[in-house]
């Protein structure tokens, strides 16, 4: 047949696998739907071609995302069942699929063939991918899912990284009149059609190569050395399991949602206003001495500290344990923002220094979330908890601009703000962090009676026993 | 079936590392170029 790769058989690891195949094969797979993050880059390209406005455009993005909050938390328990290969190659051909239809869209100028195509398709394939190789990789490393799951959720921050600066040269080779190195230099609607092309095409190949390579571990597999008694041994770190549906009726886990809504609220924030935020810092008499140009570059270093963040903090979570690296995220996240509110307009160096830690902590609560759920919720559906916790993202991708631009609307115009103008926006964002501080600290173990009998602890081999049970009985 | 051990899986790893890693080189390399502005290069 011809999808055979996808069968469970293929799937399950066989003895010597390595288990270091097992990051690549999550990173082929965040490195391309980490694209999501560039699309500024074809923007006011898109707003040329179909003659409308930043807003309407803006809607493709916004879509994209709300089809992934949606879909990661809907389709968390199949990925679960039909395991990480079949999630991984749906994920695929969602993704690249929406890539295809918006170049139709783009080709033949109609934008609700991009909303379809990119926002609602592609944005499925993104839910489904964020959170296909999460429960994989938790197996694979139990004893540094921090690491491993840091280094995938890296990826997704990556993706934005090679996209950009990738999607400005292809779109320059399929426009010759467009000039990536010129701000003001606009390319054509068919180098906007070409590039989806091109990379619904590519972003394919290299996410094949993701389900390919990924594999579950065997049954009882555990990495040489590894003592579970140590891993028992640390405080809020469970042996026993919790199910999706039952997780969702635990405390634990809407304090943990409020967590992720308060941290990723103040971050984005932030992310939303970084380029007229920088310039706005440093303005006197109406000239801020802050180019364009360099307000540009600011973004591009909050980049690699968001995607930083997500390696360095979740790999220290291992050590730190999950409850101290969250008061760090929200507790010195607190400190720096009032420093940035307050001391942020002396130097631009101190305010880039600020900025890029507050950065790295967002991007450190992303990928540090599936290993806190680990440790609370068990292996046994961990990617579908994960998934229906990422409706936190999507509400804070509405809260976090909505308090941002809110707060900005009200004392003056664009281009015309000073940092005192942001200071209430700021200390906002501390009351927001404050929240999901004391939110982190009442954390504590699930009861008992939300745990799973002994037998559930794999949904993966508990689908493939009953699929193997019901084809016997047929027989 | 038991996966091949030694110089292939080595093979094996250095390829999907290779795969996923000279891209992130690519973007880090070219974002690192284009932040320079904010540092006077």
């Amino acid at each position: 047949m011809a999808l055979s790769f996808l069968d469970r058989d293929h799937t399950v690891a066989s003895p010597g696998y390595s288990r270091w195949l097992i990051p690549p094969a999550a990173l082929a797979i965040h490195l391309c739907i980490g694209q999501a993050y560039a699309t500024s880059v074809y923007k006011t390209a898109l707003v040329q071609h179909f003659d409308t406005s930043l807003t309407a455009i803006g809607i493709i993005f916004s879509i994209a995302i709300v089809m992934l909050g949606v879909s990661a938390a809907v389709m968390g328990t199949w990925v679960e069942r039909v395991g990480p290969r079949a999630a991984m190659f749906t994920a695929a051909c969602f993704w690249s699929t929406g890539f295809l239809i918006a170049s139709l869209g783009v080709a033949s100028s109609q934008l609700w063939l991009v909303y379809l195509g990119y926002g609602f398709i592609g944005g499925i394939g993104l839910g489904i991918g964020y959170i296909s190789p999460v429960s994989t990789l938790i197996k694979w490393f139990p004893d540094r899912p921090g690491l491993a799951t840091g280094m995938a959720i890296m990826g997704f921050g990556g993706g934005a990284l090679i996209a950009s600066p990738l999607s400005r040269q292809l779109m320059a080779l399929y426009d010759p009149n467009y000039d990536p190195t010129d701000a003001k230099s606009v390319a054509s609607g068919g180098a906007v059609a070409a590039l989806f092309l091109t990379l619904g095409i590519v972003y394919f190949i290299v996410m094949m190569f993701g389900v390919f390579t990924v594999k579950v571990p065997a049954p009882g597999w555990s990495p040489a050395g590894f003592d579970p008694a140590r891993v028992k041994a640390k405080p809020l770190v469970t042996t026993a399991n919790v199910s999706a549906a039952r997780a969702i009726k635990t405390p634990q886990f809407w304090l943990l949602w409020t967590v992720l809504f308060c941290n990723v609220t103040a971050g984005i924030g932030i992310l939303e206003q970084a380029s007229p935020m920088i310039q706005d810092f440093f303005r006197e008499g109406g000239e801020s001495s802050v180019a364009s140009t360099a307000a540009t570059a600011f973004v591009g270093l909050l980049s690699l500290f968001n995607m930083a963040g997500r390696f360095v903090w979740s790999s220290t979570s291992d050590f730190l344990g999950r409850k101290p690296t969250y008061v760090m995220y929200l507790g010195v996240g607190m400190i720096l923002y009032v420093l940035l509110a307050t001391a942020g307009h002396t130097a631009t160096a101190v305010f880039v220094l600020l900025a890029g830690i507050i950065i790295s902590f967002y991007g450190g609560g992303f990928a540090t979330v599936p290993a806190y759920l680990r440790d609370l919720f068990g292996t046994y559906q961990v990617g579908a908890i994960h998934g229906r916790l990422l409706t936190a993202w999507s509400a804070a991708g509405v809260a976090g601009p909505l308090i941002i631009n809110g707060f900005l609307d009200a004392q003056g115009k664009p281009g015309e703000l000073v940092a005192a103008d942001y200071r209430t926006a700021l200390f906002t964002m501390v009351g927001v962090l404050a929240i999901g501080f004391i939110a982190n600290l009442l954390i504590r173990p699930v009861a008992d009676r939300f745990h799973e009998s002994a037998e559930h602890t794999d949904a993966f081999a508990e689908a493939t026993a009953s699929d193997e049970a019901s084809a016997s009985g047929r027989r | 079936m038991t996966e091949p051990m030694g110089g292939t899986q080595t093979v094996r790893l250095t390829i999907s590392w290779l795969v996923v890693g000279i891209p992130i080189v690519y973007g880090l390399y070219m974002t690192i170029k284009s932040v320079l502005p904010l540092f006077g290069g």
